[in-house]
């Protein structure tokens, strides 16, 4: 069978996002863009775009304002602007008619950080601990830069990095050009290093999507091609015997495939287990990490004999936080949903983030998948009503082989919601293929957003506008797998420019790669068992019923150079709550030693965030003192 | 590592376990209970309120002067030399077909315990907030009925000072009256049948007369909040179990508590290869509290979720006595089984089945009714013959039904309900 694929030269060379990002207009070059987007605009978007105005910069980022009919029509529109030929991306100042956007407010920060005055000096300020963050943080604790890492939330890992299902993509479904697509590739193969040496769980599964009808079998060659011009390692047609051979269940569910994409570069983790894994090794390399912690101002100076918003025309010089100054040469922009508001406080308008938001269900372990791999079939119904901006969505499973089914996809204007509704769980259930799983199994039911920009790429870089502010904002799927391959260029980038400006970046001599597997007591032998409790009788005792989580392992991630500060942050790290009960009998428990290791009163203990505290008062003090209470 | 040679292995110290290890000592075989908490009597200790023991004591005793009346009996009977091991802090991790029981404690790291019989006694857990699938933010402040018992009466704390209760399950009926005394303000239970799924007594007691609104055929359609659950929507349930367009009312609340109902915990009788119903959630039984796998016994809410303690204290007993007499038999062949039918109005119920047997034998059975009926008979029957009856003025799917009949050998028979 002739599927064999030859990139020819010119697909191997391009790299339109490179060829865009080194785009430089001049004023009537800008005119002539921006008269282009108004002109796509009045086309496509009739009713509204008397309303509607643009603006471009020197690189041919152009700002939109005015009003639109509803959230969705803008998200339509600047979506459709950031398309024209020249625009490098948009940023929206539009407005909807149908919803207020949230804007934050983030003035009480700012009072509580100048009252606090100068926090830190650093030669790093990164900003969100979120996967990318984190990857970050880790690649450069091998250097002997001083990097301070500051996050908002309570912990890490609670933004997009929470709320996916864990994917590390093969590059079949990414469009090829893309700094999407590169990223993709290169993080893919450091996967399997990066799991050893930090010992979090990394399933390389592989993916198998198959047809049943020859009419789509076009469709199934055109993903393959995909794949194989991003560079993916190692995707194959095969037929349908193969896919059987690779996939045997297919056969006991009654599928008869005709023809397969195997894809075996595709990997699962828990995200957020990678997050704690990297933000660990970090901090024990040097790393300073500061939780509860949001950025609320960019400090930047003016270059001298620039105009206000040119090329080079700002340099950092620190950050402002709630709990005071920190100085820096660099800050990294890995703020996630956040992360165009981070970059606007640096005076660099690149691009805006528009939630997309995804719900997925957790399905009990006591269904477990129906295949080893994970398995699909391609179809073109399956595709209608998908939004075509966002991967998949699909019946997946975790490395702990607990069914995952979703996500869905949702543009909404409040970064901070993330809610589940009756009509995600509609889409989510019609998704599942599984003829063993209904609604009744699931466990928990979440959602999260994506930090999409509307050029749907990654946005990561040395921003053209203000020196010494590193881009790695807008990271959505395929963000997990990618993540690798953007610490490694963010790094390179700080590199580079510090030995541009005569200060180069030397080697933590320190530096190690590794951070040991926590104990996990329910993978032991028997026999090792005995002897680990024999040294520590905390191991002996069952905290989480569910999981099989002891008072020991919890008291591991408690004495971690990351330490939780809430209830799901306990979870988050050794899974205790995440069973069936959902923490029904062993909340109290962890919350119990949460308050005894932190050294605080069981009623400041928070389930997540502030605000969260679990319990209002205690009900024997007499004084009856309400926490929080407004 | 500590190894352990016992007649009756007991997985769980609560009612049924505790019952079990008596009647396992009073027909002088040895038994261990192993006992994931730190004190015996299960959740029976978190529950202060009265209303246990009218069947056993013949009058109404709190939860914890109930477990403490039979851990007074082991103690004493310990004393006269029963052979009752208990191990405390002891949470059993497998268990296999062979009754071979693998427990870990801090104390002797791994327990192995090799026994004749195994009686599960795990009890049930509460359904969550994802199976009656809550729409809105994941706040603080959403907790199962239990979870709140736990905070308020063990531990001491509120969890809240504003509560609006969905379900209307005996643990969510009790913690609404619990709640009240504590200062906490109940705004209402919403309940999404037409019935309410705890006892009528609950509902008179807990409810009333405290003037807390139950509303039936209602829902949460949406929690609201993102770090403290600030209010709930509340809504008629429409036929399709989506809210009725018009009847949303928000709910300023800070606490939401379920009592959305029990499930039996089965995750150690599943790897032991035990069958279970899909109705009552449990392992299928016999006559003898027998479950498909040989020598393996079960007895309380892991088999059916009882509504009276009393009667789980009985079936901890029933199943010590089918244990006990099973070893007596010296490890007979299993037995040939005959289906229990059950008709019409009947719902779960146990035993599924009885042992065919070739002598008359008196069989008890429990089961529960799928709606609400007044003036009925529940029977016994067997190739049209009554073999027991009872009459009942009302039944409800609240409460345990229990009926004892004399069954011939090598017959099948049928409990139903018919109306008088």
């Amino acid at each position: 069978m002739g599927y064999g694929y030859v990139l020819s030269q010119d697909e191997q060379d391009e790299r339109p996002w490179q060829r865009i990002r080194a785009q430089r207009l001049d004023a009537a070059q800008r005119e002539e863009l921006t008269a282009r987007v108004l002109a796509c605009v009045a086309e496509r978007f009739p009713d509204v775009a008397a309303g509607i105005s643009a603006s471009c910069d020197f690189r041919g980022v152009v700002t939109l304002s005015g009003q639109c009919a509803s959230y969705q029509q803008l998200c339509d529109l600047a979506h459709a602007v950031a398309k024209v030929a020249g625009v490098r991306n948009v940023v929206s100042d539009m407005t909807a008619a149908d919803v207020e956007i949230p804007k934050r407010d983030y003035s009480a920060w700012i009072e509580a950080g100048e009252k606090a005055g100068l926090l830190a000096e650093c030669d790093v300020v990164v900003v969100g601990l979120g996967i990318v963050g984190a990857a970050i943080c880790r690649e450069l604790s091998r250097t002997d830069l001083h990097v301070i890492a500051v996050e908002a939330a309570e912990d890490v890992a609670t933004g997009a990095s929470k709320a996916n299902n864990g994917g590390v993509h093969h590059a079949g479904g990414v469009t090829p050009g893309t700094l999407k697509a590169e990223m993709s590739v290169l993080g893919n193969r450091m996967w399997d290093q990066l799991a050893d040496e930090l010992g979090f769980s990394f399933d390389r599964c592989g993916d198998l999507l198959y047809v049943e009808d020859p009419e789509d079998i076009d469709e199934l060659a055109d993903e393959f091609k995909t794949a194989v011009r991003n560079g993916d390692w190692r995707p194959r047609l095969i037929d349908g015997e193969q896919c059987l051979e690779i996939e045997p269940a297919l056969a006991k569910y009654g599928h008869k495939p005709v023809m397969g994409l195997w894809m075996p570069s595709q990997g699962r983790v828990n995200t957020y287990e990678v997050v704690v894994a990297l933000a660990e090794n970090a901090a024990a390399n040097g790393v300073r990490v500061l939780l509860g912690t949001p950025v609320c101002r960019v400090e930047t100076e003016r270059v001298e004999g620039t105009g206000d918003g040119e090329e080079n025309s700002r340099r950092i010089t620190g950050v402002l936080t709630s709990r005071g100054l920190i100085r820096c040469r660099y800050v990294v922009n890995a703020a996630g949903a956040y992360s165009d508001e981070i970059s606007a406080m640096a005076g660099d308008r690149l691009f805006t983030i528009h939630p997309r938001r995804g719900t997925i269900a957790i399905i009990d372990k006591a269904k477990p998948p129906m295949y080893r791999h994970l398995t699909g079939h391609m179809n073109p119904e399956k595709k209608q009503g998908r939004d075509p901006n966002s991967k998949g969505g699909g019946m997946e499973f975790t490395p702990d082989r607990n069914i995952l089914i979703g996500p869905s996809a949702l543009e909404v204007p409040d970064k901070q919601e993330t809610r589940t509704t009756n009509e995600e769980l509609g889409f989510i259930m019609a998704i599942n293929e599984n003829p063993d799983v209904s609604e009744r199994d699931i466990i928990r039911l979440f959602a999260g957003s994506r930090p999409a920009d509307f050029s749907e790429d990654f946005q990561v870089g040395m921003s053209e506008v203000t020196r010494g502010l590193v881009q790695a904002g807008a990271i959505q799927s395929p963000g997990v797998g990618s993540s690798p391959a953007i610490a490694c260029m963010v790094a390179g980038i700080i590199r580079e420019d510090a030995a541009r400006e005569g200060c180069p970046v030397g080697e933590n001599p320190a530096f190690n790669p590794h951070r040991d597997r926590p104990v996990h007591l329910r993978e032991l032998s028997h026999e090792e068992r005995d002897a680990l409790i024999a040294e520590r009788p905390e191991y002996g005792r069952i905290v989480c019923r569910c999981e099989g989580i002891t008072e020991g392992e919890i008291l591991d991630v408690l004495r971690a150079p990351v330490v939780p500060q809430s209830i799901d942050a306990i979870k988050r790290r050794c899974r205790a709550g995440m069973g069936r009960c959902q923490g029904g009998f062993c909340q109290p428990r962890v919350l119990e030693i949460l308050a005894r290791e932190l050294g605080c009163d069981p009623t400041d203990v928070c389930l997540h965030g502030p605000g969260s505290e679990i319990l209002r008062c205690d009900s024997r003090a007499g004084d009856g003192e309400v926490n929080g209470n407004a | 590592m500590r190894e352990l040679t016992v007649d009756v292995a007991i997985i769980g110290g609560g009612p049924a376990g505790l019952a079990a290890a008596l009647e396992v000592a009073h027909r002088g075989r040895s038994c261990a209970i192993l006992e994931r908490n730190t004190e015996l009597g299960g959740i029976l200790q978190q529950c202060i309120h009265d209303g246990f023991g009218l069947l056993r004591f013949g009058e109404s005793v709190s939860g914890c002067t109930y477990a403490q009346r039979f851990i007074d009996q082991l103690e004493a009977s310990r004393a006269e030399g029963a052979r009752i091991e208990v191990l405390l802090d002891t949470m059993v991790l497998e268990l296999t077909a062979d009754r071979d029981v693998w427990a870990t404690n801090p104390t002797d790291g791994m327990v192995h315990v090799q026994a004749g019989t195994v009686i599960l006694a795990m009890g049930c857990r509460e359904r969550t907030a994802a199976q009656v699938l809550l729409h809105g933010e994941r706040p603080q402040g959403v907790i199962t009925a239990g979870a709140a018992q736990r905070y308020i009466n063990v531990e001491g704390y509120l969890p809240g000072t504003r509560a609006v209760i969905l379900g209307s399950g005996d643990i969510g009926l009790i913690m609404a009256r619990r709640m009240t005394l504590e200062g906490i303000e109940v705004e209402g239970v919403y309940e999404i049948m037409d019935h309410p799924g705890g006892l009528a007594r609950n509902v008179v007691q807990c409810l009333d007369d405290y003037g807390i609104p139950l509303h039936l055929s209602h829902m949460v359609s949406r929690v609201h909040g993102k770090h403290r659950l600030e209010g709930v929507t509340v809504a008629a349930r429409g036929a399709d179990g989506s809210p009725v367009a018009g009847t949303e009312r928000y709910v300023p609340c800070d606490l939401l508590v379920l009592a959305v109902g029990l499930i039996p915990e089965n995750e150690l009788s599943k790897q032991a290869g035990v069958e279970l119903d899909p109705v009552t959630r449990g392992p299928v039984l016999d006559d003898t509290f027998m479950t498909s796998v040989p020598g393996i016994f079960a007895s309380g809410n892991v088999s059916i979720v009882f509504d009276l303690v009393d009667y789980v204290s009985e079936s901890g007993e029933l199943a010590a006595r089918g244990a006990c007499d099973w070893l007596d038999a010296e490890r007979p062949e299993e037995p040939a089984h005959l289906t229990v039918n059950a008709s019409g109005n009947v719902g779960a119920h146990v035993p599924q089945r009885i042992q065919a047997g070739d002598t008359v034998r008196d069989v008890r059975f429990f089961c529960r009714v799928k709606q609400p009926a007044a003036r009925v008979e529940l029977r016994c029957t067997a190739e049209g013959e009554v073999l027991a009856r009872e009459r009942l003025v009302a039944v409800a799917p609240a409460s345990m039904l229990s009926l004892t009949a004399q069954v011939p050998a090598g017959v099948s028979p049928t409990i139903e309900i018919v109306e008088v």
